[in-house]
């Protein structure tokens, strides 16, 4: 669509420039959220660094195992041909569980707890996603699969004579539904136990596997008809349902105990 | 930490604005990320407040502009033609 926006005389990519912006209003919001979580904004910004160095790492190393391959990508390096590390890609799962991860080592870092950082922050994560999606649009890149129906686009990366399905423009949409979900939840259950991470990961999952049907670059990896997000997103729903499920039934336990 | 701070803050800046190469960047960005990380430490110090302010507002723009300059979804659509022929 628009893979560089010239300003005078600076040529910017569309999709750094969004993904940037993703960025900046997410922390915005984050900000706003924190105060009522007794966190501080030095913290926040130490909590952020931590959790965005880890989740490039996680998003490129994903991307390397699922789409490019490793052994591939080692054995060019071997070679000297580091042609790979100048067109590196980004795998959203992993740069979501490496986020998560250093988000939780910065957390015990700073001696907090992860629960109120979890229900501050995670609320805002689809806002930046949301907005990267439409850098993806401007990009041309993860798009959909053929189609001429109503706001249907095209890729400088497909024949021209072959328009798209717009999922990046539906996948924004509906993380923007995401984010007012989370939103209103956290605002709902504010003085009952719950984990905001948690609820985010399992509409996320549930959304990324519909999705994917939709998705039209096979670069992301297939194995049995479902691509490696697919997998992902299975991995996950069951590994949350099994954890409240037994969640559940320990509380109700640890009640009948106390009641006796 | 404040000085970490401003020194990392201008290395990335200098990494973001005058040394071409995308490698350069990613380094700039994750340079710049622990210059965020050392600034925000930083500040807690009331004697070294207005350095650390400075280095994490130096990082940060240097950590912008790096992700403006070296983000390219180039991989995202790499198998594009193949699959759609």
């Amino acid at each position: 669509m628009l893979p560089y926006i010239k300003l005078g005389i600076l040529t910017i990519p569309s999709y750094g420039l969004f993904m940037s912006l993703g960025i900046i209003l997410s922390f915005h919001l984050g900000n706003r959220r924190i105060k009522k979580y007794g966190i501080d904004f030095d913290s926040l910004l130490i909590v952020g660094a931590i959790s965005l160095i880890f989740a490039i790492f996680g998003s490129v190393f994903t991307y390397y195992t699922f789409s490019y391959g490793l052994i591939k990508l080692f054995n060019e390096l071997l070679n000297g041909d580091f042609s790979a590390l100048k067109n590196i890609g980004f795998v959203y799962y992993g740069g979501l569980f490496g986020g998560i991860f250093g988000a939780k080592i910065a957390v015990k870092l700073n001696k907090s707890d992860f629960l109120p950082y979890s229900d501050a922050i995670v609320p805002v994560i689809p806002l930046g996603h949301a907005i990267g999606r439409i850098g993806c649009l401007f990009a041309d890149c993860c798009y959909g699969k053929p189609y001429d129906g109503l706001f249907c686009v095209n890729s400088a990366y497909v024949d021209k004579s072959i328009t798209l399905f717009p999922i990046q423009i539906i996948e924004s949409i509906i993380n923007i539904a995401l984010l007012f979900i989370l939103l209103f939840y956290v605002k709902v259950t504010l003085r009952r136990r719950h984990n905001t991470l948690l609820i985010y990961l399992l509409l996320y999952s549930v959304e990324r596997f519909i999705l994917e049907f939709f998705r039209g670059d096979s670069i992301r990896g297939i194995f049995l008809t479902l691509s490696a997000s697919q997998w992902i997103s299975i991995i996950i729903f069951v590994v949350i349902i099994t954890y409240s499920i037994f969640q559940y039934y320990k509380r109700k336990c640890e009640s009948s105990i106390s009641s006796q | 930490m404040a000085g970490g701070s401003l020194a990392l803050g201008i290395i990335s800046l200098v990494m973001a604005f005058l040394i071409p190469g995308s490698i350069v960047k990613w380094i700039g960005a994750v340079l710049s990320l622990i210059g965020i990380i050392l600034g925000a430490n930083g500040r807690k110090n009331k004697e070294k407040h207005g350095l650390a302010t400075g280095g994490m507002v130096c990082s940060i723009i240097a950590f912008i502009s790096c992700i403006i300059v070296v983000i390219a979804c180039v991989g995202c659509a790499a198998g594009a033609a193949s699959l759609l022929g």
